[in-house]
């Protein structure tokens, strides 16, 4: 099982069992968590190559999250997805790839465009 | 006729006595009528039947009355005598001169009763005068030709506060112990005085107001005064002059306070800013107070009030408004507050408003119009913009609720869109083309696009924030959105272009193109299959005093009423057809031009088009300025 590890933060249980799905048909191996304080949990027990997360959710925000895992030093690759909110959709994935995203996609999105992204990034290890 | 009597013998005598007004007779020592003239024949009805009878016999009543005493006295004593005595059997006055002549008297007598008639009409002339000049409450002096006190009556000095002999003692009216003023309250110098004057010049004088210290009152009391000179016959200057004088301090007292409240009223007037008015129906006339005429503009001097002169003050819209309410008024119903414009002589068109109430006589009859006219013209604007400003608070409250539900709808629509599309995608690549499935798992996911298109709309419009600003020309994705455009519009349709070289704007050029995208399709939609043209010009113009790039973008097709052109700015609201469009275009543009700073005009009129005029201001000269990134991200 030489696949990579993605770890997906997803508060709406449709939609990570969605992409846990698209990233299985993919054969990739995928651990997921329900909020950004779980997400962290995994993160530490799985060491995952790729962390997909969303950005609103309750418990931790996404963006807590993605500045959490920085601040510990993680090199890990980081795709930010959002439906976005008040602010705006644009607006909040942009923040995130300012804290330390390593990519974002707006959510909703065709699977060819996750997968794309998906290997992209594991595709360019991060420096 | 004998000459017993010793009367001359001569005949002119006798000739002379027949001839006489004068009733004659003459008697002798035996009291016998010796001859009685023909006037006194006449006078006594009985003719000349009684000479040669004896007096007493002949007219017993005379023995005891005063003339039978003066004959006897005459006749006993040698000496003229007279009486005068009412004689009842002639029912007259008569008077009787018995002058003793050698052998008897000679008597004349003669009728009075005009004489005592005119003697009794000038006593009780006399009477009625003194009492009237007893009793008239108006005060009279008069004064001799020196100017001296002759007479007053009681009136007089009851008003002068004098006792009638001090009166009489003054030296003239002009007493210096009075004091007197004139009407300002100056002194007045003796010969100035009313009677002075009266005696200087010979003429009358009229209401002379005089105020003089009353010594009983007290105080100073206000005489109106005539003095009237009086000559006698064939003289040309007054042997004497009258006064006569009435007190008047009270209604002067009652004057000064009428003028003192009137004042008053007026500054009250002016204060307030309220003017009064008047109507009198019987005779048609218009009376205004002092802060009317300047309500109106008007000079009270030299505008003659009328009804038809006001009317043409009152601005033409509203004239026939106004003279309703004055002819209500007229029928007796009480015309409600009105506010009409007047057009005033400077220019100024104000706006009055005017509140009524009828004047009735006894009878209950309408007879006038009472009014108040306020310049409300200031309180109407400032109503005006409260209401505008309300509106527009309202508004802006109406679009900021609405962006916070966009944003949330948009987060959980995006969320619930996410299977919609992805199983979609992952069922058409599962399906092949032609099965059934295939074609219904292709709607889906069109479906699914245009709702993320949708989605993507609303969250512009909730956007508070631009995208990365950057230093762009206007021109530049103007030309690179028009030609992308182009190839949508029908043919039928021509873009004009005039874009002027204009310094760059800061800003987000993808959000301009949207800009110009939706503005565009929305011209483009306007027109229709039609024929039709849309101008897009960019030119320099000015946000105040800064420099801005003007964007105008006009189009010939269907334009928009008042009330749409009202809403067209409200997120959702549209007039297309369910399909044809979201009601954010216009939205969206307004959102994305106010965080640029711009300014937005929408001109249309039904059937003319539609103008969309946008400013934005120019990036200050220099080079690319990071803080104006950070200034907006701390808004």
């Amino acid at each position: 099982m030489n696949n990579p590890l993605v770890l997906v933060i997803e508060d709406d249980e449709v939609v990570r069992d969605l992409i846990k799905r698209l990233l299985e048909m993919a054969d990739y191996r995928v651990v997921v968590a329900g909020n950004g304080r779980e997400g962290l949990k995994q993160y530490r027990l799985t060491a995952p190559a790729l962390v997909i997360t969303d950005l609103i959710m309750p418990e931790r925000e996404g963006i807590e999250t993605i500045m959490e895992l920085r601040k510990h030093g993680s090199n890990v690759r980081i795709l930010a997805i959002s439906g976005g909110g008040r602010i705006g959709n644009s607006d909040i994935l942009r923040v995130a790839r300012s804290l330390g995203a390593d990519d974002i996609l707006a959510k909703p999105f065709q699977p060819v465009d996750l997968i794309g992204k998906v290997q992209e990034l594991l595709a360019s290890p991060r420096e | 006729m004998t000459n017993s009597v010793g009367l001359p013998p001569d005949l002119d005598a006798l000739t002379i006595l027949e001839s006489t007004t004068d009733c004659v007779c003459v008697i002798d020592r035996d009291w016998r009528i010796a001859y009685m003239s023909r006037r006194a024949s006449v006078e006594t009805a009985r003719g000349r039947e009684f000479v040669g009878l004896v007096l007493w016999e002949a007219l017993p009543e005379i023995g005891a009355s005063a003339f039978g005493r003066a004959y006897r006295q005459a006749m006993a004593e040698g000496v003229p005598t007279e009486a005068e005595e009412f004689y009842p059997p002639l029912d007259a006055w008569f008077s009787a001169n018995a002058y003793p002549l050698p052998d008897g008297i000679m008597v004349f007598f003669r009728n009075i009763n005009a004489r005592k008639q005119s003697e009794a009409a000038l006593r009780a002339s006399e009477e009625r005068f003194r009492e009237l000049f007893r009793t008239l409450n108006q005060g009279i002096v008069f004064h001799d030709r020196h100017g001296n006190i002759i007479d007053a009556n009681p009136a007089a000095g009851h008003i002068l506060g004098l006792s009638l002999d001090e009166l009489r003692s003054s030296r003239h009216s002009g007493d210096r112990r009075w004091r007197a003023v004139d009407g300002e309250g100056r002194e007045l110098p003796p010969a100035k005085h009313p009677s002075v004057m009266a005696l200087s010049t010979g003429r009358t004088q009229h209401d002379c107001v005089l105020g003089i210290f009353n010594p009983l009152l007290d105080e100073r009391r206000w005489l109106l005064v005539d003095a009237i000179p009086q000559f006698r016959l064939g003289e040309a200057t007054p042997y004497q002059v009258y006064t006569l004088f009435s007190d008047r301090t009270d209604q002067r007292r009652a004057e000064i306070a009428l003028r003192e409240s009137e004042a008053h009223l007026s500054r009250a007037q002016r204060v307030a800013a309220i003017g009064s008015g008047e109507i009198d129906f019987s005779n048609g006339s218009w009376k205004w107070s002092d802060e009317t005429y300047r309500i109106y503009g008007l000079d009270k001097a030299t505008f003659v009030i009328s009804a038809e002169s006001i009317a043409a003050m009152v601005h033409v819209e509203d004239r026939e408004y106004f003279g309703a309410s004055v002819e209500a008024a007229r029928r007796g119903i009480t015309p409600p507050t009105i506010e009409y414009r007047i057009a005033r002589p400077d220019g100024q068109i104000r706006t009055v408003a005017r509140e009524c109430e009828l004047t009735r006589d006894e009878s209950g009859a309408v007879i006038g119009v009472i009014a108040t006219t306020r310049d409300v013209t200031e309180l109407r604007a400032a109503q005006r913009q409260r209401e505008e400003l309300q509106e527009q608070l309202l508004h802006a409250q109406r679009l900021d609720a609405l962006g916070t539900l966009a944003g949330g709808i948009a987060h959980d629509l995006n969320n619930t869109l996410v299977p919609i599309i992805a199983l979609a995608c992952l069922g058409r690549d599962a399906t092949r083309a032609g099965e059934p499935l295939h074609a219904d798992l292709l709607t889906i996911l069109q479906a699914g696009l245009r709702a993320q298109e949708l989605v993507q709309k609303i969250l512009a419009f909730s956007r508070k924030e631009t995208a990365e600003p950057a230093l762009f020309a206007l021109a530049s994705v103007l030309r690179e959105a028009l030609g992308m455009l182009r190839a949508g519009v029908p043919s039928s349709i021509c873009i004009d272009e005039s874009l002027a070289d204009i310094p760059p704007i800061h800003g987000d050029p993808g959000q301009i193109h949207q800009v110009i995208v939706n503005l565009i399709t929305n011209s483009a939609q306007a027109i229709g299959p039609r024929p039709g043209t849309i101008t897009v010009t960019l030119d320099l113009a000015a946000i105040g005093a800064a420099p801005a790039a003007q964007l105008a973008i006009t189009d010939t097709g269907c334009g928009m009423d008042e009330a749409t052109l009202s809403r067209a700015l409200e997120p959702f609201f549209t007039t297309k057809g369910v399909g044809e469009g979201t009601g954010l275009g216009l939205s969206v543009v307004h959102g994305i031009v106010a965080s640029h700073h711009g300014t937005m005009q929408i001109q249309s009129r039904t059937g003319q088009g539609t103008s969309v005029t946008i400013r934005l201001p120019l990036a200050p000269p220099g080079p690319e300025p990071a803080a104006a990134v950070e200034r907006k991200s701390n808004e």
